[in-house]
């Protein structure tokens, strides 16, 4: 339990310091979620170094954040409608600096076409929450790669 | 003579490239073929080709044969800035874009971000998905996805630039510092990235690159300047909006920080709110038309380009570095 309180602070540390205060993004932690708990529970349950947990981690909150700004768009108010779409693409572009600044480079390929899917099924229509718990599963596929 | 024709650029060539990206997604279902529709539209819609532009000329500072690279890399950066566009345009609430119904008219917002999200996450993963093999026959190295994942990280700088925008609606106390890091992060360090990214892709050589970084961010710095003068001193029919847009929707701009150095005119530009009636916006604005604030604007940007042409002239050993004289002279009409 410790362990995986700990990676998730140190995530959201890790987060809160890459990005830029010039956009007052606030990274919750997200510990109400269930899926939120059971990704911190799988990224915990694999032998990789810690720096690594923390970046895959890290990874997945950023998609989780940005598209959860870009399914609440305040239509009528278009300061709070333009912070909505600025911090859903800036944790977005954040996917690619970490991942390639802490060189995971293989989870940036392999969560892109996800990310894109993702989108398609939301202008589909399909429901948020079941989108999420693919993104559990892609993480697990990941980290079964990485740690086969 | 268009400026691609003037650098022997196959504009066909990134046109075929561009669509090709959306054209080869085997995820755009029978169901979703109207993004696949709206996003070759955007695509087809053309422009100037600026950035791709931009990223070949770069790329001929490195290897001929690394060409295909310096295409893909192009290709991403045009989706970042055309997704950005669709972003822009909602902020901006805009009803036109050339001319045409901007996305978020046809589709409604909520579909129009999130068109523009698959276009930019598309392009990413076009460029990283083909099998390609190095010269010893690996398969792609971690050097390429680093490439493609530092372009697509651009994202967050041109974001920072539009936070900065949000954040200083109607602050008159801005400073020019903040003036140029908003205006760098708006404009020029994308273009900064597509003459860098071409020149890393063709395997240029670093010192090269870093030149053309700083040429690219020089241009862009000038080209933006400009664009902020050409708000003040158009008329409405010629740029398609009424003179002065900018300020009226509380951007404040070179000319404007120029303006307020005369301290009668500061009292009448300070005064101004979202809530003022056009005929303020009009008083002022045609004053400070009137003063040398639009001048001594270009004479920032001349000096601008002429950082660029500085970091063009040690570049100049390069055959390459023509084609720069080329941007500069196109960007200084």
């Amino acid at each position: 339990m410790t362990a995986k309180i700990t990676l998730l602070n140190d995530t959201i540390a890790m987060l809160r310091q890459h990005i830029d205060r010039g956009t007052s993004i606030a990274m919750e932690d997200g510990t109400m979620d269930e899926l939120v708990q059971e990704a911190v529970a799988l990224v915990e349950s694999y032998r990789l170094a810690a720096s690594r947990k923390v970046t895959v981690l890290g990874c997945y909150m950023l998609i989780r954040h940005a598209v959860r700004k870009h399914r609440d768009l305040a239509l009528l108010d278009n300061e709070a409608l333009t912070r909505s779409i600025l911090e859903g693409d800036y944790l977005y572009g954040m996917l690619y600096r970490l991942a390639s600044g802490r060189k995971e480079l293989m989870l940036m390929q392999h969560l892109t076409p996800f990310y894109k899917k993702l989108q398609l099924a939301l202008l589909e229509g399909q429901h948020p929450r079941q989108l999420m718990a693919e993104l559990n599963e892609m993480l697990r596929l990941y980290l079964n790669k990485q740690c086969a | 003579m268009k400026l691609y024709d003037q650098l022997g650029i196959n504009l066909d060539e990134i046109d075929r490239t561009l669509c090709n990206v959306l054209e080869s997604d085997s995820s755009l279902s029978f169901s979703a073929s109207s993004v696949k529709e709206h996003g070759l539209s955007l695509v087809q819609a053309g422009g100037k080709r600026l950035r791709p532009v931009m990223a070949i000329i770069g790329g001929r500072f490195g290897q001929a044969e690394r060409y295909p690279y310096v295409l893909k890399a192009a290709a991403v950066l045009e989706y970042i800035h055309t997704a950005s566009l669709i972003h822009d345009d909602i902020i901006d609430q805009s009803p036109l874009r050339r001319g045409q119904p901007t996305l978020h008219t046809l589709t409604g917002v909520p579909k129009a971000v999130l068109i523009a999200n698959y276009m930019m996450a598309r392009a990413v993963e076009w460029a990283t998905e083909t099998p390609e093999l190095d010269s010893s026959g690996q398969a792609r190295s971690e050097e390429e996805l680093e490439r493609i994942s530092s372009l697509a990280s651009v994202i967050t700088e041109l974001c920072l630039g539009e936070y900065s925008q949000l954040r200083d609606r109607f602050n008159f106390d801005l400073s020019l510092d903040d003036y140029l890091a908003k205006t760098r992060n708006k404009t020029a360090l994308l273009m900064a990235h597509c003459l860098k990214a071409g020149a890393d892709a063709a395997y240029a050589d670093a010192g090269h690159s870093e030149l053309l970084f700083q040429f690219g961010e020089a241009l862009g710095m000038a080209f933006q300047i400009k664009d902020d003068v050409l708000d003040f001193a158009e008329k409405k029919e010629a740029i398609g909006k009424p003179a002065g847009a900018d300020l009226r929707n509380g951007i404040i701009t070179l000319p404007v920080l120029y303006a307020m150095e005369d301290p009668a005119l500061r009292q009448e530009i300070v005064a101004l709110s979202a809530e003022c009636p056009q005929e303020d916006f009009d008083r002022v604005i045609a004053a400070i038309n009137g003063t040398d604030a639009l001048e001594r604007s270009l004479k920032l940007a001349q000096d601008y380009t002429d950082k660029a042409a500085q970091a063009a002239e040690r570049l100049a050993p390069h055959p390459a570095a023509v084609h720069l004289t080329t941007l500069i002279h196109y960007f200084a009409k």
